[in-house]
């Protein structure tokens, strides 16, 4: 494939780069050829370091990461786009939920539609979708391999949201073990913009898959792997933008829409939704398109 | 700073551009916050999730809006208004001399949060047309539905719609997460900007202070909110004043009709009450407006018939361009004009004055903050939609807010506040130019101003397309 190891930037990053010259990467989570020599235990609101070795990438994602957790919470910070991706994903995951699982009709349209849910984000970073669940009163676990971000995402919670404090878990830990202590026990699992950095993805959707109830849904957003996607991303990231190439996203790590389906499918569980989204440049927001040629947001439900 | 401009036969007009400087907001902070450490002040002040600061038409529409949104309906929300409670208002007695010409959309509001029945229950004027014209050359325009089904506006008293939204207020089983408290005048703000924290603190003139995760400004043009959001704004003084008064008709008669002329000084406006009562609003000259309160009921009638019938000297150029139009156009002047009822008598002490000018607020949200009604603008009365771009930011507000408490955001959340402002930007500002440009526009007798105006007016009555969108965007 021509285009293959070709760096690539997406919308989401060159929008950061615009607001902000930090120059480490986006990245949320890694997973695959992890290898774990000691298996943390599940205390909640640890903080500590779990003993991880990790492989050289996924080290480095998890170091560049860490460069970016001040910033985390900073509307108008290299992360920005993550805050403004709220505007879609927490409503798909809510209508998702909504249109798929019982939901009491006294709940919907109240503030605490996800009351009683128990759903679990993988790659949660500083918590930015996190609190914005557990605000529709949901349960939420995050995990995350980042002490950083983690460490971000408690003190956020703690100082901005106590109100939350009793429905969010944060947790330093593959998914992988996560998924071993707590299969089919969560009505929902969410990766947020995390796919495009793991690099054993069957594995990791299926740890994802296996920690989901039978009936419950899996929502996935990432980037697809298209050449606008990419081009859209080179031209208006060092025209436009004039920034130098960023090591941020690499084309081999994306995944297409039809190929996340497969996995799915290959895990029995049944994709019900699929939609395409990208940063609308002249309204500064996200918006739902028709095409998924950019990015795209996926809604599966695991087989009873 | 104010600087003059000086246009030729506009007159002059002051322009005053005013900025809260960030030291001003630094003294006020050191004031009110040298001693007290912030995280104390939150435990020990009683916290809302909104306040809206200002509770006039615009600040209480608001309230009740909220309160009546299921996704909001676990929000505590706070009322503040410096004006002690509200009299209440009386179908007995005299008509209010405040009253608003209010627009379909306004009327969508009042019965989205159940006061519209209320105030039809009590006197509502509904008016069917609405003519304005020119003394200086009687073009003339009409706005109407057309077969008069439909109303161009409603003529309600501003004391009963407060009323009919206290009404609603009052009932503690609908809206328990609604407080108000009177008396209570903001002295100083601390916003979430300032404080870093997510919430703003709000001190009453009473020495309480109270927090908030969103703080909104509905406290009029001179909004101490926005002061402390410090925001710029642009605003022009017209230096005329808005004449207010109750008036008896000389004959009862249907009274269905809105008249407004445009004088030399400014714009004469008779709304109708009731088969027997109008109201006046009359924008002149400060002088002029000061010798129309002080001079006896009936000299104020024989100049208030005065300015609806007296005929000015008109311009040869003009009458003369209007008469060929006309012709072109095909329509005889003398048919289609109406005169307004005569008035004979003024209501004892109704009549007041009030200031009049221009205000635009350069943004109406920052993080944790927003801004409603006059705060975020003001507009000449001679279109009747001041309050009106009012209760458009409220419904714009409302869905927004519920939007952002529906996907997990907080209420103080700026890209959901600046979707407000965009969408509230969009409706206001084509209706301020609007209305700023036909205030300067009959400002003046100069010959061609008067003459470009004249067939501009009886052009658009003529085309409908155009007509029926100023109808649309000025009935809502
Ligand atoms: C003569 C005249 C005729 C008009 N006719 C029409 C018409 O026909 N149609 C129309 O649509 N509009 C009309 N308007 C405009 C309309 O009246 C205003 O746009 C409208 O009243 C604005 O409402 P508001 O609630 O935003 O502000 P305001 O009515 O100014 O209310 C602000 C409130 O905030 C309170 N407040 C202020 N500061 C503080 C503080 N620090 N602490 C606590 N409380 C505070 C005040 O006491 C007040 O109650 C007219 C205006 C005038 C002058």
């Amino acid at each position: 494939m021509p285009l293959k190891g070709v760096q690539f930037k997406s919308p989401l990053l060159w929008l950061q780069r615009l607001s902000n010259k930090c120059n480490t990467t986006q990245c949320r989570y890694a997973s695959g050829n992890t290898t774990y020599t000691s298996t943390p235990d599940t205390h909640t609101r640890s903080n500590r370091i779990a003993s991880l070795e990790h492989t050289d990438s996924t080290q480095q994602e998890i170091l560049h990461h860490a460069g970016l957790s001040a910033t985390w919470w900073d509307l108008n910070g290299p992360l920005h786009g993550l805050h403004k991706l709220n505007d879609l994903r927490v409503p798909f995951v809510r209508d998702g939920l909504m249109t798929h699982s019982d939901i009491q009709k006294h709940l919907i349209n109240t503030n605490n539609v996800l009351q009683g849910k128990n759903i679990l984000e993988v790659g949660c970073g500083g918590g930015i979708l996190t609190e914005a669940l557990a605000r529709l009163n949901a349960n939420v676990t995050g995990v995350d391999l980042g002490e950083d971000v983690i460490n971000t995402a408690q003190k956020h919670l703690d100082k901005f949201s106590p109100e939350l404090i009793e429905r969010i878990t944060y947790k330093i830990e593959p998914i992988e073990a996560h998924a071993r202590r707590n299969s089919n026990h969560y009505d929902a699992v969410v990766c947020s913009e995390v796919l495009e950095h793991i690099d054993d993805k069957a594995a990791f959707l299926r740890d994802c898959v296996k920690a989901l109830k039978p009936g419950g849904s899996i929502f996935i957003t990432t980037l697809n792997k298209t050449v606008p996607q990419w081009f859209g991303g080179i031209i208006l990231g060092e025209y436009v933008f004039g920034v130098a190439p960023i090591n941020t996203h690499h084309w081999h790590k994306l995944i297409s829409p039809e190929n996340v389906q497969l996995l799915l499918t290959a895990l029995n569980c049944q994709t019900v939704l699929l939609k395409g989204f990208t940063y609308d440049v002249f309204n500064n927001r996200f918006r739902w398109i028709k095409p998924t040629a950019m990015c795209y947001a996926l809604h599966a439900i695991k087989n009873e | 700073m104010s600087v003059l401009i000086k246009a030729s036969g506009l007159g002059p007009v002051r322009l005053v551009f005013k900025q809260l400087s960030a030291s001003r907001a630094l003294s006020l902070s050191t004031k009110y916050y040298a001693e007290t450490d912030t995280s104390k002040q939150k435990s020990s002040a009683e916290h809302f999730d909104i306040i809206i600061g200002g509770g006039g038409l615009v600040g209480t529409a608001l309230a009740v809006a909220l309160a009546k949104n299921k996704v909001l309906s676990d929000k505590r929300i706070l009322l503040l208004e410096g004006a002690p409670p509200f009299r209440g208002f009386n179908v007995e007695t005299q008509y209010g001399n405040r009253v608003s010409a209010i627009n379909g959309n306004s009327v969508e509001l009042f019965k989205s949060i159940g006061a519209w029945d209320y105030m039809q229950e009590r006197r509502v004027k509904h008016v069917k047309q609405m003519q304005v014209w020119d003394a200086c050359s009687d073009a003339l325009i009409k706005f109407q539905d057309e077969h008069f089904a439909a109303d161009v506006a409603c003529i309600v008293e501003n004391d009963l719609m407060l009323d009919a939204m206290y009404a609603q207020l009052a009932d503690k089983n609908n809206m328990p997460n609604v407080e108000v408290r009177n008396n209570a005048r903001i002295e100083a703000l601390r916003l979430s900007v300032d404080t870093g924290d997510n919430y703003s603190q709000v001190h009453l003139k009473d020495g309480k202070t109270l927090t908030c995760e969103l703080m909104i400004g509905a406290d009029g043009a001179n909004s101490l909110v926005r002061k402390q959001m410090n925001i710029d704004v642009f605003s022009v003084d017209y230096e005329r004043r808005g004449v207010v008064a109750t008036v008896q008709l000389e004959d009862a008669c249907d009274n269905a009709v809105a008249w407004q002329r445009f004088l030399p000084t400014g714009p004469v406006a008779l709304l109708p009450l009731s088969e027997t009562l109008s109201s006046v609003v009359w924008s002149t000259t400060i002088a002029h407006a000061k010798e129309l309160l002080d001079m006896p009921a009936t000299d104020f009638t024989k100049a208030l018939n005065e300015a609806f019938f007296k005929e000015y000297p008109k311009d040869g150029v003009v009458v003369n361009a209007m008469n060929t139009l006309n012709s072109l156009i095909g329509r005889d002047p003398n048919i289609l004009r109406q005169y307004p009822p005569a008035v004979n008598d003024v209501i004892d002490k109704s009549r007041a004055s009030f200031p009049l000018g221009f205000l635009h607020a350069s943004s109406y949200v920052c993080s944790g903050a927003a801004l409603i009604g006059d705060a975020a603008h003001r507009v000449h009365p001679l279109a009747g939609q001041g309050v009106n771009l009012g209760f458009s930011d409220v419904r714009e507000l409302v869905k927004v807010l519920a939007d952002a408490a529906y996907a997990g955001a907080r209420l103080g959340d700026k890209h959901y506040l600046i979707k407000y402002e965009q969408r509230s930007l969009a409706k206001n500002v084509p209706i301020m130019v609007g209305v700023h440009g036909l205030h300067t526009l009959y400002s003046t007798t100069f010959t061609p101003v008067v003459l470009l105006r004249s067939l501009g007016l009886q052009l658009t009555d003529t085309f409908s397309p155009i007509k029926n969108l100023f109808m649309r965007r000025a009935m809502g």
